[in-house]
């Protein structure tokens, strides 16, 4: 059985107070205790941040794809009568889109929504085929409404709901007496009412209190005396509050002056000037009668745990969770003989008639003088608080939904999914409602209609922003080319691969520049805006850090939309080496990188190198986020890129290349970068000239940053095109020559995201030294001879060595290196997108 | 004349106090002393005499000079302090003087009142009255100061119409005058020193005043006696303020083409390189950031021009904050800014941030609904 669960009661503003906090604690009991069943939950987007919170909260316990997002017009809060349209809309949509997930019973937890807030339930109003149980906790406006119901807004939203209520085929009460209540008042046949109880928070159990927390507690609430505790759970005229203090002014004055009547919760100052003026017209002292305001859960056990009973006089309850909290605790508790509090203290000798003050004040001085009695109620009241349990609940309403899909048949829902919009169109266009919907209301609900939608393919969203809008021909836009090639010709199956990118404001399909990439022609193709749906995969490809400020917030809201968020990560040598880069750039790199950690579902780093760096750079900075965040790796491919490389040889090229011919000659390719470890190389090779060694070296690259003394050192260097060779910006012909005429290639990087150099190296089979840092450990393998110093004369050592063993034909060779083709690469990286599909085909 | 009173509370606010039209009478000393040496009595007459600034002067340098206006008002005040004044037209009174009786005839800011005809005979009967070798003195505004030829000279509604110094020093010298010079007056002192200057300085800044000094022909130790003074140069004229302006923007472009060219040079290098390349999405940032930063010390006008850029391009907001910490102020602006932009922007989509999806299921919903209002009515 597919058990879909409404949510929202966790969502909106009720979840600070008991039903937010049922809804939550009821629906994770529910999924602990499912057995074989589907738990799936529903959630709504308009209540952004609590999604993250249940994700995390339901984490392992039910699979992020069953916690499904749906989109409703916002804002659709019933107490403003504007929102009229929108809101009836909105009831439709939710339920059809409830439809689409193809439930055996709709759980919704909470049903009296949505009068403040955009919380948006009802029953029958777009799919009455669709089977409901909800949740009841009591029906107290409907038999006071005067009381309750105040305005014309008010009542047509409270009966609107309760037509809802009894369009739905299980009601699920908290407490016996609200289930006699629902059969009762609104007629129903009892056996479509099925009460599952409730149950207390962990946290309230029995402490024990050391004298200084007592002594605190004490004199920041002005408690002097013994407590006869009052934790009313809300303020409304039926928690009788004049009874507990006519009562209390009833007992006698020995007692009185030994205790404290203390009514626990948040109050504002109108009631509470009016408690006060109550505890003053039945003759209290100053004093006596302590409000304490708001308190934190945490307190609230340590009251509980302080006081010496705990009373509850409300006239009318749908399950009166203070009682059992206070029984959890180990508190004497006493309570009023009427609704569901009898059920739920379980003791006939605690109970008292609310309506008589006198029958209030002679139980507590009972309670208050016989210590016996006392005990007998604490011992009673632990005992009977193991009877309830979230996990006991859980199992009543499952089994109540087994009864009840038993009975009703699975509804015949059409297969042709594409044919509900319709259906739902037709219903929102004869919705008769006193306000007229506007352009932008439209608009509005078309969107939503559209993301609710759960027919569409799921997308790959491959973000390469960068190369379609500028094309710096860097090495990281090379791998994007490569990468998206692979994607392009070798797409993962069962999902639609979507290039895309960021125009400023929003993303869009990259679909003209993929088609003049994949050599096809563009016209009459558009870059429409990306059409976001729960199931997509975003993977930035690219490193975008100039987008982080505006994206930041849009990546937010796609994580709370359940889209998954990869981002390729290069290397973080701008976060622990600012200095090799010009200044300024740090700051922005970690601004990227703060964003990152905090949205994506997973970094996925180009070596294992940067994945345990990145680790640790995750330890140290703690990014704000509640699910974990995977960090994997792959490798690049190296397959020679250029189909056509470049061609061309300068003039003095045969006397350089006959110069390097005739001594052994050491290559280092790359840009001239403070980190590239010229410097060194060079004092090194100073230092072997210096001793008369007979070697070259051969420096192929293109001046950076930051490296101008270097640069003029070479220029001005007396070596000059006889022993040490520059050569800036050469082309692949000549590359290949200069390799051709090499004996060995120097790595000297002290820091490196990859290692191209290294399997270009060993493309062209000629040997390589390389520094002796993690990530060329990790490339090269045994297949390069290491060195570790910073020092000059130690890399000359190391050179001297290494001749020494070339001599003897002993070296470390790089043949063995071993490097991936693009196609394995992508591969690779596909895996780490975790794009098994499954369980996806469920839905379909 | 509308209210008599009312012009002499224009005078004072907007011809300048007494003490600053005192200061600046004084430059026609050096023309109108020396000619007394010739005679024992100076007699003269100054036209449209206002408020007698001029007549003070005078006297306080020994000559005896009558006044005569029209503006009751002024007379009175004028009248107090000793002066000999009367009232009516400055033409008719001109008529009633004796040829070759005065020594000297001026009007100061009289002319611009006049028609262009009445102008002309004023200029021949000052020939009339004065003596051989006697001066004549005609201040007005000057409109080669553009704010004053085109905005400032309107402010006195009875002022007839901007008369170009070539055109008055024409008029008196046509007349029959034997030297004639147009002294451009009452600069700006520091402008005078052509420090650096500003385009509104070019516009405004010229001598808002000039005056024809015109000698009658007469004894040549007369014409001599004054005739340093009319060699001297005055004043700022647009076009000595023009070419210095531009002098100043040629030298100011010559020393940045000098910075500019040798950076470039430095900059080749760098830009060819491919890692420079792979930092330019970053580098673009930092740069943008430093000139935020530089931003904010400009004044608040700039500041708000400022926010609205980066408003409009919000990928610079997280970087402006971060490099802008150390600028609270700018900050809560920026927030404040920021807020109100993206609470825009967040804003409800339109027909065109719909998605294709979301497109047609706008088209089919809105033909819905159109289609059942219309099935209502």
């Amino acid at each position: 059985m597919r058990i879909l669960i409404d949510l929202q009661g966790a969502q909106s503003t009720s979840r600070f107070r008991g039903i937010g906090r049922y809804s939550l604690s009821l629906a994770l009991a529910m999924a602990r205790n499912a057995g074989e069943h589907e738990i799936w939950l529903a959630v709504s987007s308009a209540f952004s941040e609590s999604i993250i919170n249940i994700r995390h909260s339901f984490d392992g316990l039910i699979q992020a794809e069953r916690i499904r997002v749906f989109k409703i017009p916002a804002p659709v809060a019933e107490c403003q009568s504007i929102y009229g349209w929108r809101m009836r809309v909105a009831e439709k949509m939710r339920e059809h889109f409830l439809q689409q997930l193809k439930p055996d019973v709709v759980f919704v937890a909470s049903l009296f929504e949505g009068y403040h807030d955009d919380a948006v339930t009802s029953v029958g109003s777009f799919a009455p085929e669709l089977c409901t149980a909800v949740v009841l906790y009591d029906l107290i406006p409907l038999l006071n409404q005067e009381a309750y119901i105040t305005n014309e807004t008010q009542r047509d939203y409270y009966f609107r709901k309760v037509q809802s209520l009894k369009n739905a085929d299980l009601l699920l009460t908290i407490s016996e007496a609200s289930r006699y209540e629902a059969i009762e008042a609104l007629q129903w046949p009892p056996s479509k009412v099925a009460n599952i109880s409730a149950a207390a928070d962990g946290r309230f159990r029995p402490l024990i209190l050391t004298a200084e927390r007592i002594h605190q507690l004490r004199s920041q609430y002005g408690i002097k005396h013994k407590m006869v505790m009052y934790a009313p759970g809300g303020f409304d005229w039926r928690k009788n509050f004049e009874g507990l203090i006519s009562a209390y002014s009833i007992l006698s004055p020995a007692l009185r002056a030994e205790h404290q009547l203390v009514i626990v919760g948040n109050i504002d100052a109108d009631r509470r000037s009016y408690l006060q003026k109550l505890a003053h017209q039945a003759g209290l002292a100053n004093g006596e009668l302590v409000i304490t305001g708001y308190i934190s859960d945490d307190e609230l056990v340590e009251f509980y745990n302080l006081a010496t009973i705990f009373v509850f006089p409300s006239r009318h309850e749908g399950f009166g969770l203070p009682v059992l909290e206070a029984m959890a605790c180990g508190t004497p508790v006493i309570g009023s003989k009427s609704t569901s509090i009898p059920e739920v203290i379980g003791l006939s000798e605690a109970l008292f008639d609310p309506l008589s003050p006198q029958d209030i004040a002679e139980k507590m001085a009972l309670a208050l003088s016989d210590k016996l009695f006392r005990d007998r109620l604490k011992t009673y009241g632990l005992n009977q608080a193991r009877n309830f349990t979230w996990n006991e609940c859980a199992k009543r309403a499952i089994n109540a939904l087994e009864l009840l899909a038993q009975d009703k048949r699975a509804p015949l829902i059409s297969d042709e999914m594409s044919e509900t919009i319709p259906r739902l169109i037709r219903s929102i266009a004869e919705l008769d409602c006193a306000v007229k919907p506007s352009n932008t209301d439209i608009v509005w609900v078309a969107d939503c209609i559209a993301f609710n939608d759960q027919a569409r393919q799921r997308q790959l969203l491959l973000d390469i922003s960068e190369i379609v809008q500028r094309d710096a021909k860097t090495g990281i836009q090379r791998v994007v080319r490569s990468l998206l090639r692979e994607f392009i010709e070798n797409p993962p199956q069962h999902i639609d691969v979507c290039p895309i990118y960021f125009d400023g404001s929003r993303y869009r399909y990259a679909r003209v520049f993929t088609a003049a990439f994949a050599g096809k022609t563009s016209q009459n193709i558009t870059d429409d805006i990306v059409d976001f749906c729960q199931d997509d995969i975003y993977l930035a490809l690219d490193l975008n850090a100039q987008l982080t400020a505006v994206v930041h917030s849009l990546h937010m809201r796609l994580q709370c939309l359940g889209i998954k968020l990869y981002f390729i990560v290069y290397d973080i040598l701008l976060v622990h080496h600012p200095k090799w880069w010009p200044e300024g750039t740090s700051v922005i790199f970690k601004a990227w990188l703060q964003s990152i950690s905090e949205v994506a579902t997973g970094l996925i780093c180009i070596s294992e190198s940067v994945a345990g760096e990145v680790r640790v750079w995750l330890k140290q900075n703690q990014p704000q986020r509640q699910s974990d965040l995977s960090v994997s790796s792959f490798h690049l491919g190296a397959d020679v890129e250029n189909s056509l490389p470049s061609k061309g040889i300068s003039d003095d090229a045969q006397t350089i290349l006959g110069s390097l011919n005739t001594s052994p000659s050491f290559l280092m390719v790359g840009t001239i970068e403070p980190r590239k470890g010229h410097a060194q190389a060079l004092a090194a090779f100073e230092l072997l000239w210096g001793q008369g060694v007979d070697v070259n070296l051969v420096i192929v690259g293109k001046r950076g940053w930051l490296v101008e003394q270097l640069i003029d050192k070479f220029k001005q260097h007396p070596k000059l095109n006889q022993r040490l060779f520059w050569l800036e910006g050469i082309s692949d012909e000549y590359l290949a020559k200069i390799y051709a005429a090499s004996t060995c290639l120097i790595a000297a990087s002290e820091g490196e995201g990859f290692g191209l150099p290294l399997i270009e190296a060993a493309q062209h089979k000629i040997p390589v030294i390389a520094r002796d840092i993690p990530i060329f450990r990790e490339i090269a393998g045994e297949h390069a001879f290491y060195f570790s110093s910073l020092a000059s004369e130690k890399l000359a050592e190391t050179i001297t060595i290494w001749m020494a063993l070339n001599q003897r034909g002993v070296h470390p060779r790089s043949e063995g290196m071993h490097y991936l083709t693009w196609r394995e690469s992508a591969s690779q990286l596909k895996e780490q997108l975790k794009l098994d599909t499954a369980h996806l085909g469920e839905i379909r | 004349m509308a209210d008599a009173s009312f012009y002499r509370a224009f005078t004072e606010r907007y011809r300048g106090s007494q003490e600053t039209i005192n200061l600046r009478l004084t430059a026609y000393l050096p023309f109108v002393l020396p000619l007394k040496q010739f005679d024992s009595v100076c007699q003269g007459v100054d036209l449209g005499c206002g408020r007698g600034e001029w007549l003070k002067l005078m006297r306080a340098n020994g000559f005896e000079i009558q006044g005569i206006d029209l503006d009751q008002d002024m007379l009175e005040a004028t009248r107090e302090q000793g002066f000999n004044i009367s009232h009516g037209d400055v033409i008719q009174k001109m008529r009633m003087l004796l040829s070759e009786s005065q020594t000297l005839v001026s009007g100061f800011h009289l002319v611009e009142h006049l028609t262009f005809d009445q102008l002309q005979i004023l200029i021949q009967e000052s020939l009339r009255v004065l003596q051989p070798g006697g001066l004549l003195i005609l201040e007005t505004p000057n409109p080669e100061n553009i704010v004053v030829g085109t905005a400032n000279f309107y402010l006195d509604p009875t002022h007839q119409r901007p008369i170009p110094s070539l055109l008055l020093s024409f008029m008196v010298k046509h007349a029959g005058f034997e030297k004639v010079k147009v002294l451009r007056l009452n600069e700006s002192t520091g402008l005078a020193a052509h420090e650096a200057l500003s385009l509104l300085n070019v516009l405004n800044g010229v001598s808002p005043d000039y005056a024809v000094v015109a000698q009658k022909a007469g004894a040549p130790e007369r014409i001599s006696a004054i005739a340093s003074a009319f060699e001297t140069e005055y004043g700022l004229s647009l076009e000595s303020l023009a070419n210095s302006y531009d002098q100043q923007i040629k030298n100011k472009i010559q020393q940045a083409d000098a910075k500019a060219q040798q950076a470039e040079i430095a900059l080749i290098a760098i830009h060819d390189s491919s890692s420079w390349r792979l930092t330019a999405p970053l580098r673009m940032v930092g740069s943008a950031a430093k000139s935020i930063r530089n931003l904010t010390i400009v004044p608040k006008d700039f500041r708000a021009h400022a926010i609205l850029y980066i408003n409009r391009r919000l990928w610079l907001r997280r970087i402006a904050l971060v490099i802008l910490r150390p600028f609270p102020v700018f900050i809560r602006e920026l927030n404040q800014a920021l807020i109100d932009a993206s609470s825009a922007q967040i804003a409800h989509v339109t027909e065109l941030n719909l998605t294709q999806r979301g497109q047609r299921i706008y088209i089919n919903l809105k033909a819905a609904i159109e289609k059942r209002d219309k099935g209502n009515r």
